[in-house]
Parts: C-alpha cells; structure tokens; sequence
C-alpha cells in the first residue's frame, strides 16, 4: 500500500530521521522516548510542506507514578508547515507493560505476605498527539517539537483506563 | 524539569500493593509508624481515591501523631489489576479491605494498634469489611465520618433536613432563590417512596445545599501547590482515576441505592467513634444518631460548622475528635 502511494503520488522520500522526547505521563511522571520516522511528502510547496509518514518508538518511564511504563509503539502522522510552525498530529497503535512501581505481596494460604515479582501487566497501548514544533537555529536538521494527548492501557484495572501524556523533544534528520 | 519534580516529592512512606483476588489494591503508610497506631483510611465514592485526603492540615496533623494509612479500593485511584466488572461488588471490596487490614498486620506487626476511618462510602464499606468473620480481631476502632451505611434511611432524613435548614435560611435572606428550589423539589417528595431517579437528586443537592451554608467553609492550609501536585505529579493518574472511577461508582451504584446496614449495627462490637458534619445534606447527622443508638459501644461527635468532608472544613477539631477517641480507647 506504500509502494501504490508513492506510484500515484507527487512525493518525495525524506530520509528517516530520529528522536527523542522526555514524556511526562498524566503531568510529570517522567520518561523518555526514542524514535525512528519515515516521513512521505505528499505536496511539495515551500509553505505548505503536507506530509504523512510512519514510525516507531520505544519509550520508559524514568520515575514512576504508580507503575513503571514500558512502551513500543507503530505510529503515524500527518503535519503541515503553517507560519513558521510544524503542526502535526499522530496516532500509534503501541504495547507494552507496566510494573508496579512499589513491591506487590499476597497473603497466601498459610496466611503469610509472600512477594509476588515483577507484578504489573501488558496490555495494548493506543495513543494520539496533536502537537507543534519548528527549527534550532544554528542546528542544522534538529527541530524541536511539543506533543500531547491521551493514551489508552487496555486491558487495566476492570476496564480501560486513560492517560495524557506530554513530550517535549527533538528531532534530527532531513524534513 | 527540576521544579516539577520538586513537586511530587513528599514525606518519607512505604508503598506497597496487594494482590487479592485479581485486583492490586495500592496501600500507602505515612505519618508517625513509631506510634504503633495505624488509622486505615476507606475514601469516599465510590469512584474517589486516597490521595485527595492527604492534604491540608487534618492529615498533616494526623500523621505526626499516628500512621496514616491511605489504600485505593479495587476499580480506584491507582490500584491496578485485570478483572470483571462483575467483580464489583461490595462484598468483594469488602473483603479486600479485609485483606488489606491483615496485611497491615502481617508488614507492621501483629502488636500494632489499628483504627479503620470510612468516610462516606467508605462508611457503608467498613461496616461491611468488620462485619466480616474474624476482622473485629484484627481492629481495634471503628471510625465512621458522615458514613453512608443506609442509603434508605440517608434519603429519609435529607428530604427533612432540605426543607428545615431551606425555611429558616430563606428567612433569613440567605440565597433564596438557590434555598426555594431546593425546597420546592423536597416538598415533592415523598420520604416513604423515593425513587431512584429522585435518590440522585437527593444526592446532587445535597451538596449543593452545602454549598450554600455561609459558616462551612474550606480548610484554608489547602495551598494551590497542593492540588496542582494532586493533578500533575501524585500517584494517581487522575484522568485514569476519572473514568475507572466513574465506571466503578457506576457499577456499585444499584447494589449501594439498595443497601441499609442499619439493622445490623449492633454487631460492631469494637469501640466506635460517630463523627459528623452538622450541614452534612448529602448523609445528614440523624444516621449518626440513628447508628449510635443502636451500637453497644458508639459516641457521636457533631462538628457545628463542618458538612459532608469535616476533615476538610473544621481539620483542627476533626483531628481533636479522632485523637481524643484513640486515647479513650487504648488497649
């Protein structure tokens, strides 16, 4: 399905490029995120660079809340250059596991706490961003970007249970 | 990034979950442990988490006193874990509380003194949870704190309570229009057949009604970095705590608007503080003196400017009142 976009459109193939973001989840419950993108431009134009691409990222939280998060995600976006500013929106279909950030016990049948390790679950791990971004001066190919919106864990607790996240990042390679 | 984190950081507590029955119930103690006395704290709700009691200056004197104890319940705040719906029940949150207060033994000693506090929900839940064989053994008081333990019987005396306090604060001047609505809805509303859409209302204007009432005022030791460190950097992912807590309250809520522990009160046999907020209209304080007449071993203490959080509008005189019961009642 790529490849028919590409033979029936007016492209050109970016190379990928990289990133990296500090996410913060529901606030400041901090982790990181790294990431590899491909962006496909769909309309050339110095104003209006339109484009989707794909991508894939790997995120941890660096201090938890309740749980540590774990995170793999396939994404896509779609942005537009407007007035200087990269406005883009994304959506990843992501998994992962989260470990409980305390140690988690169950009183057995003898009626003793007995440590359960690595208490925590996986679940699959849907998001979106809507965010904005624009170039470093002096930085050749890095832009910085700004994201946030809600990522669903399912399945958590008796049923889905929702987050925001926030990044804050970088990106480097050609756009 | 420094600052935001600065704001998560808080006294020094022991976390740990709970695995019981599916669920991972989060069981946090701050304060005090040196003491020996432990005060197991059942939030409100259903839907409510544990964080949202720990600020302002009731839990900051609690807690350089004894050890407080702040657990959310299954489907909660940020307990964990995958089950049913079906799950949610109140004999099963009543018998995790069963488990989390023999856990408490089980980490902290079997010598330690614990007092199990339900605030409103968590009122009708710890009745439940002591009512459970064996769990009087492992607690030493029962607090309860304008304790929804008969949702009958609440209805029953707000609907009064609505059309009192309504005439004499309209006579008075005080928001009439906000106090006639109010009394126009209890007026139509007959106490020996409320349904359940009306029972809702009941519910809704009861804090409303609160509202209303100018000596019940918010404790003003709650700082605005407080409740920004409750949205942005506490345990609780609050958005989660939103719609699983919605969902959770949801799911109780038929078997909750049917149940009335009242006739079974006189099985709490362990020493029982009553305590109340006297412009409480969402359970106003005749359960309180309802409860205390039938418990063997129960005093009722009514807080004159506080409502349905007395902790959280009269803190200094809520500690006095759980402090006082706790050393009236050493074992």
């Amino acid at each position: 399905m790529l490849c028919s976009l590409l033979f029936f459109s007016s492209t050109v193939m970016a190379a990928p490029r990289m990133s990296a973001a500090w996410f913060g989840e529901t606030g400041l419950n901090p982790g990181l995120k790294i990431g590899v993108e491909q962006t496909l431009t769909l309309i050339d134009g110095d104003k209006a660079g339109a484009h989707v691409g794909v991508g894939a990222s790997l995120g941890t939280s660096l201090r938890p809340g309740s749980h540590w998060r774990s995170l793999a995600s396939l994404e896509g976006f779609l942005g537009a250059r407007v007035g200087g500013l990269d406005l883009e929106i994304r959506a990843g279909l992501g998994g992962g596991r989260t470990f409980l950030a305390s140690p988690t016990y169950a009183i057995d049948d003898d009626g003793t706490l007995d440590r359960v390790l690595f208490a925590g679950q996986w679940g699959w791990m849907p998001w979106a961003t809507a965010g904005f971004g624009s170039g470093i001066k002096r930085l050749d190919d890095v832009r910085w970007f700004v994201r946030g919106g809600p990522l669903l864990q399912t399945p958590a607790f008796a049923d889905d249970a929702l987050y925001l996240i926030t990044e804050l990042g970088v990106t480097k390679g050609f756009w | 990034m420094i600052v935001f984190t600065f704001l998560g950081c808080g006294p020094a507590a022991d976390q740990y979950f709970l695995r019981h029955d599916g669920a991972d119930l989060r069981v946090r103690v701050e304060g005090n442990a040196d003491s020996g006395e432990y005060i197991l704290l059942l939030h409100g709700g259903p839907g409510r988490d544990s964080e949202w009691y720990n600020i302002g200056a009731w839990s900051e004197r609690m807690e350089s006193e004894v050890a407080m104890v702040y657990t959310d319940q299954r489907g909660q705040g940020a307990s964990h874990g995958i089950y049913d719906e079906t799950d949610l029940t109140l004999e099963q949150l009543a018998d995790d509380t069963a488990a989390v207060i023999r856990s408490l033994h089980l980490r902290y000693g079997e010598d330690i003194h614990l007092s199990v506090m339900g605030h409103s929900w968590g009122g009708m839940l710890g009745i439940q949870a002591l009512l459970q064989p064996d769990t009087q053994d492992d607690v030493d008081r029962w607090i309860e704190v304008d304790g929804a333990h008969d949702v009958f019987l609440l209805n029953q005396l707000a609907v009064p309570m609505f059309l009192d306090v309504g005439e004499q604060e309209i006579a008075a001047g005080r928001n009439r229009n906000e106090w006639r609505d109010i009394v126009r809805f209890a007026e139509g509303v007959n106490v020996d057949e409320i349904s359940a859409g009306q029972s809702a209302e009941i519910n809704r204007l009861g804090f409303e009604a609160e509202r209303l009432i100018d000596r019940v005022s918010l404790d003003p030791e709650i700082r605005l970095l407080d409740v920004v460190d409750y949205y942005v950097a506490s345990p609780i992912s609050w958005p989660t705590a939103a719609t699983v807590g919605r969902q959770t309250n949801e799911a109780l809520s038929a078997q909750i608007e049917l149940t009335a522990l009242s006739p079974r009160l006189d099985e709490i046999e362990i020493p029982t503080l009553l305590l109340w907020g006297a412009y409480d209209f969402v359970v106003p304080p005749g359960v309180g003196t309802d409860a205390a007449s039938r418990m063997p071993d129960a005093a009722l203490v009514v807080l004159p400017d506080s409502g349905h959080t007395p902790m959280f509008n009269q803190p200094a005189a809520f500690a006095d009142a759980v402090l006082d019961f706790i050393d009236e009642n050493q074992k």
